[in-house]
């Protein structure tokens, strides 16, 4: 006779069992005891989960007084499929009594089944203490199933975390309030350049980033944002070359809310900044290369036109040069016969008397003729002789028959020559000082420094005539010689230079001229003429309101690569 | 583009970035571009459109200065817009300069390797390293 069901004894012993951490090999047994006690008869428990077509019983527990024999039938029943009755409705057999849970959303349904093993069905009673045992166990069971497979979740999630740290190919790390390492991953350290986490637990994260300033920013967006993506900044590592990277992070908050650190990813992007930054610098190498040929271009068409400037006043000078010779020529001619006649004419008086002669002088006025005639004579001597000057320096300022080689060459009488092709634009605006030393002969392109000079007179008379102002102003023109060179300075009393144009003044197509007065290549040529051809120094002096002083030296031979280069011309 | 559409222009540029500021004013230098802030990922395909709605205006002044003084953070993207606006204005034969490059950033252009290929608008002092190393990689 079954003893009546202790009900209040069963739902303490489920609760024991299941409220312990008794593995499934003794909860179960101890389940399936507490059944069997009641009803008198062995029994099974079980837990079973299945889904349509698979039946699975996860959990076994025999107890009782069951033989092996009912033992194995229970265990049979159970993995057959027609316990767990997992596919379709529940076998018509008193044997069995079972209980479905209610199954989650899109899980497959949850049994808790108790099965008494032996030949004999259940007897009325039996079957609804069994039933209304497993109103108290089932839920219970799928409780503690469902806690124990939460924690299994989490345990595999933790490990597979702890791989994707472990095995990231991106450093992970995390940082305290004071931004010093607490962890980092292998490639953290690989990064870092660091061999162990011992290394780099406590130390600041600035300490490996190539802007301190990058990280403190870094820092004070997370603590305002508590997200950053995407966050670009420079990793120096431990002995390595500095490493572009991108980082996306978190802030870490303590239970009261407060900053507590940092969690990020730390990419390594150099690879890619590697290929944008050879486009970039390829990208302005070919647009600097193309200013420099434009530059090239320019200076060479103006290197051209004052070459050409040149070769035609050498080529007016030749053909001045020619009737200037029988003009003075003849012109002694004219002073020998005036002289002539003179003498004539005072011969002719003694001859034949004043008072015959005084009547023609006087109607010819020869008397204000002979006294003006020296002075004609004079000043017309000093004009061929201008003449003769001018035609010699323009002769000597283009030195057509030297172009492009060295040559013996007097920076003074380059000076004069350039200061006779310049002296129109000078005269009206400057008066011109010259202070020479004497300097000895030099091996120079003749033609070039000559051009270099005029280029500087022609400045400074521009410069002051700027100014508008109505006295005239000064140039002054020094030379000296020091020291195996030979220098040139040209000083003006103009309007000055500040400090930012004064550090342009060499670079090609930079002027102050107002438009179609300058095209900016002036004296970047003549610094190339100088500096690079002739292997001399150009410097500018200048102050806003102070004037403005150039000086070029030109040693006394140029150095042999730039003489051979220029004789290979 | 007039210099007060440019002024706005800028505004809106700060306005519309959290860390970044920008500011368009007529210097008796010519054109001024006055950036501070944050010049990173987010901020600079904006500013290389401020710049590039500029050249107009620059071309009619005396080109264009950038001036960098309150910069305190550069991205490769930013370093990209300079270099990307730099290339644009030298097409164009504009003057493009920077000015007052704070040394972090500096450091970070001659990284790149591109610091030389920047023209500068400061006044000449003491010879710049970076310059001289011709860049650092």
């Amino acid at each position: 006779m079954t003893e009546p069901y202790p009900r209040a004894r069963i739902r303490g012993e489920v609760v024991r069992v299941l409220a312990s951490s008794a593995p499934d090999s003794e909860a179960y047994p101890r389940l399936a005891a507490a059944f069997a006690a009641v009803t008198g008869a062995a029994c099974a428990v079980a837990y079973a989960r299945a889904a349509p077509g698979e039946a699975r019983a996860d959990h076994i527990g025999h107890g009782g007084r069951a033989s092996e024999a009912e033992r194995a039938f229970a265990s049979a029943l159970l993995a057959s499929g027609e316990a767990g009755v997992p596919a379709g409705p529940p076998p018509d057999s008193p044997r069995f009594v079972y209980r479905a849970l209610a199954p989650r959303p899109g899980e497959p349904p949850v049994y808790a089944v108790a099965v008494v093993a032996g030949e004999e069905p259940f007897g009325a009673d039996a079957a609804a203490v069994l039933e209304s045992g497993l109103e108290i166990v089932g839920p219970l069971l799928a409780s503690r199933e469902d806690r124990r497979r939460v924690e299994r979740e989490l345990r595999r999630s933790q490990a597979e975390m702890r791989l994707l740290f472990d095995e990231s190919k991106d450093m992970i790390y995390a940082c305290n309030a004071e931004d010093a390492f607490a962890s980092v991953n292998d490639a953290g350290l690989e990064l870092l350049g660091l061999k162990d986490r011992f290394e780099a637990i406590g130390r600041r994260f600035s300490e490996f980033t190539l802007n301190a300033s990058d990280r403190d920013f870094f820092l004070r967006r997370i603590r305002a944002e508590g997200f950053l993506r995407d966050y670009e900044f420079v990793v120096v590592p431990r002995g390595g070359e500095p490493r572009f990277c991108i980082e996306t992070a978190h802030q870490i908050k303590r239970a009261d809310g407060s900053f507590a650190g940092v969690q990020g990813i730390v990419k390594d992007i150099s690879d890619r900044i590697r290929n944008e930054k050879e486009i970039w610098k390829t990208n302005m190498e070919l647009a600097e290369a193309n200013a420099k040929l434009q530059a090239t271009q320019s200076a060479l068409v103006q290197q051209e036109k004052l070459a050409s400037i040149g070769q035609l006043a050498a080529g007016i000078a030749h053909e001045i040069n020619n009737p200037l010779a029988f003009l003075k020529s003849n012109w002694r001619s004219v002073e020998t016969f005036a002289a002539a006649f003179e003498r004539a004419w005072s011969q002719a008086a003694v001859s034949v008397g004043e008072d015959v002669l005084r009547p023609i002088a006087e109607k010819e006025d020869l008397a204000f003729a002979k006294e003006e005639l020296p002075r004609v004579f004079e000043e017309s001597r000093e004009g061929l002789a201008r003449i003769e000057t001018i035609v010699g320096q323009l002769k000597n300022f283009a030195r057509a028959d030297s172009e492009g080689e060295f040559a013996p060459y007097s920076l003074e009488k380059g000076i004069e020559s350039s200061l006779a092709v310049a002296w129109n634009e000078i005269k009206y605006v400057a008066d011109v000082e010259k202070d020479f030393a004497g300097t000895p002969l030099i091996q120079a392109i003749g033609g070039s420094v000559n051009q270099v000079v005029l280029n500087l007179l022609v400045n400074a008379a521009q410069a002051i005539g700027s100014q508008g102002r109505k006295e005239k102003g000064r140039i002054r023109i020094t030379t000296k010689a020091v020291a195996g060179c030979v220098s040139c300075v040209v000083a003006d009393d103009g309007p000055g230079m500040d400090a930012a144009v004064r550090g342009r003044v060499f670079d090609p197509f930079f002027t102050t001229k107002e438009p179609g007065k300058g095209t900016g290549l002036g004296l970047s040529i003549s610094y190339d003429i100088i500096v690079q051809k002739h292997g001399g120094t150009f410097s500018v002096r200048s102050e806003l309101g102070k004037g403005t002083e150039f000086e070029f030296t030109l040693p006394l031979s140029p150095p042999e690569d730039l003489a051979t280069g220029s004789a290979a011309t | 583009m007039t210099i007060d559409e440019l002024a706005r222009m800028a505004a809106a540029y700060t306005e519309r970035h959290a860390h970044a500021e920008a500011r368009a004013l007529m210097e008796e230098a010519g054109l001024v571009v006055e950036v501070a802030g944050s010049l990173d990922t987010g901020a600079s395909a904006d500013f290389l459109a401020m710049l590039r709605a500029a050249v107009p205006l620059a071309a009619a002044e005396s080109g264009l200065v950038v001036d960098m003084g309150s910069v305190h953070y550069v991205s490769s993207t930013g370093i990209g817009a300079l270099a990307n606006a730099m290339l644009e204005y030298d097409k164009a034969r504009i003057s493009f300069r920077l000015r007052s490059v704070p040394p972090a950033v500096r450091d970070l252009f001659a990284l790149l390797g591109l610091w030389s290929f920047f023209k500068l608008a400061d006044p000449p002092s003491a010879p710049d390293p970076a310059r001289a190393a011709g860049d650092g990689a």
